[in-house]
């Protein structure tokens, strides 16, 4: 009898590391031409904390080097980014990051208050399956899903990749347990350069009004900040693609006075910043390459530091070390992207 | 003998666990390939779309813009058209993030189409009509008074007013009509929320 339990129990294990061993094979990993997927995950590999969190869309992962904040002023930082991430996916994000440390200063971009509802599976898949399980991944879940989503599909992902078998690669198994490091603290580098161009006039709306669901979670967001004594300093990128309208603009620097916030767009302060669209981009206007980001950091770290004297930690034998090696790979994947356009 | 009994259950258990695994995955899979996102598909691969189920994408809405002989509307795979408008004034794209697709604005000279990826689809996701050369299907054009739109679309439950902007919305589609100083400064067709 008890021979059959044990073996019970052996098959029923067996079975339960078959299928999880399966669905990580599966999943995509996010290593190849799209890297964006695996930008989320990164952030529970980390080993110290940081002053200053940035949460958004490509505008922050994009737009800011994490590094070069550190070099010019010991800033420690991470930029929870992930592409076209919701405010609701930003919000649980935050609520999630502050499990594990309490910033001094949390920076969200506000490009992605002009979605109200839930947009599209890919994008979800790639803010939401990094995350590790717990009730801000659950929440933010619950919040993303567009109506043909299921719940039981982000518990069980395998249910949702089973029909990738027949286009596995070799990269399926080589990263089914680790994967590269593909951000600097949340920065995603790129070294090549296309000028920005003229973009397309924008459309007229016939209501220039924020929703209700997005303005919900910037309201939590505030709450989250200040229950946490956090500063939260709202900002727009520089890019000025897509449109950012003046009306929009108008509601969040609003908001902002009224929730004693600070707001910087940061779209008029592109010659200030030091900006020349004509090699600051890779995407013809769409976001900052390296040379743009680092102009952004050294202006916005400027600023950082200045109103919220934040400490220099470049002396402090817990970071250094740590940050050694973290510019040492900047530096590398500078040099390798470098060599790769020259090829 | 037991071994044997053993490797049988075991069998027998994986392969029900696969026809669960593949009989709860057919609502994804149909999801998938009316292109909504095979996540890993969608990203590197291509949809896969069939046309039996792009079809069920093509817009369920009475309001379009009629030019050259087709009517344009929105959701509307922007190719069966785009042959017969000739050559745009403009034409401009961006790159959507993590390579999802092209955000396409094709500029001609009284009006504008806005394109979003659907997979290999381009979908229309909006037409604005810039002068008074063209008008709705219905006949409404930029410069017409409130009180003349909403003459022209009686038929329809018309929100707003000649302050602002007026919205009709049929289906899929918003027709919406901003004003200027008491007249129709500019037409757009746009997905109804």
């Amino acid at each position: 009898m008890k021979k059959k339990i044990i073996a019970s129990v052996l098959i029923i294990a067996f079975l339960i590391a078959g299928l999880w061993f399966a669905q990580r094979l599966l999943m995509p990993k996010y290593m190849g031409k799209i890297v964006e997927g695996a930008m989320v995950e990164e952030y529970y590999k980390e080993t110290t904390d940081h002053d200053v969190i940035f949460i958004g869309d490509c505008e922050v992962y994009e737009n800011f080097s994490t590094i070069k904040l550190w070099e010019e002023y010991g800033i420690t930082s991470y930029i929870r980014g992930s592409s076209q991430q919701l405010i609701w996916q930003s919000y649980y994000l935050l609520e999630e990051t502050l499990k594990y440390e309490k910033p001094k200063v949390v920076v969200f971009n506000v490009l992605s208050l002009k979605y109200d509802k839930p947009q599209k599976e890919a994008y979800n898949r790639m803010t939401i399956d990094g995350m590790k399980w717990s009730m801000s991944k659950v929440n933010d879940i619950k919040a993303s899903m567009t109506e043909d989503e299921s719940f039981i599909d982000y518990v069980f992902p395998i249910l949702r990749y089973h029909s990738r078998w027949n286009e596995l690669t070799g990269d399926d198994l080589k990263y089914i347990f680790e994967k590269d490091q593909v951000t600097h603290n949340g920065y995603y580098m790129r070294v090549d350069v296309r000028p920005q161009g003229e973009f397309p006039e924008p459309m007229p709306l016939d209501d220039y009004s924020f929703g209700d669901n997005a303005m919900k979670y910037l309201d939590m967001m505030t709450k989250l900040c200040k229950d946490n004594d956090i500063e939260l300093v709202l900002i727009k990128a520089p890019t000025e693609y897509p449109y950012w309208y003046e009306e929009w603009d108008k509601q969040v620097s609003d908001y902002a006075d009224e929730n004693g916030l600070t707001y910087i767009n940061m779209i008029p302060l592109q010659e200030e910043i030091g900006l020349d669209m004509s090699v600051d981009t890779y995407d013809a206007g769409l976001h900052l390459n390296l040379t743009g980001a680092e102009k952004m950091s050294v202006y916005f770290g400027r600023w950082l530091v200045d109103t919220y004297g934040l400490e220099d930690h470049r002396n402090d034998p817990k970071y250094t070390k740590v940050y050694e090696e973290k510019i040492e790979y900047y530096n590398k994947m500078i040099e390798e992207q470098k060599n790769n356009l020259e090829e | 003998m037991k071994s044997r009994k053993y490797a049988a259950l075991l069998l027998s258990m994986s392969m029900a666990a696969s026809v669960a695994a593949c009989s709860s995955t057919d609502e994804p899979a149909t999801t998938a390939a009316a292109g909504q996102s095979n996540v890993e598909t969608q990203n590197e691969q291509g949809s896969g779309e069939t046309a039996a189920n792009t079809a069920s994408k093509e817009s369920n809405s009475k309001l379009g813009f009629k030019t050259a002989g087709k009517e344009l509307k929105v959701n509307m795979d922007f190719s069966e058209v785009s042959g017969s408008l000739g050559e745009p004034v403009s034409y401009f794209e961006a790159e959507s993030c993590a390579f999802q697709g092209l955000d396409k604005v094709y500029t001609y000279s009284d009006f504008v189409v806005r394109t979003y990826p659907d997979g290999d689809i381009d979908r229309i996701s909006s037409v604005e009509l810039k002068d008074d050369i063209v008008t709705t299907s219905e006949g409404a054009y930029i410069g017409m008074t409130g009180d003349e739109v909403k003459g022209l679309y009686s038929s329809y439950t018309v929100e707003g007013d000649a302050d602002t902007s007026m919205t009709v919305v049929d289906g899929d589609t918003k027709l919406s009509f901003i004003f200027k100083e008491g007249t129709v400064d500019s037409i757009t067709y746009t997905a109804a929320e």
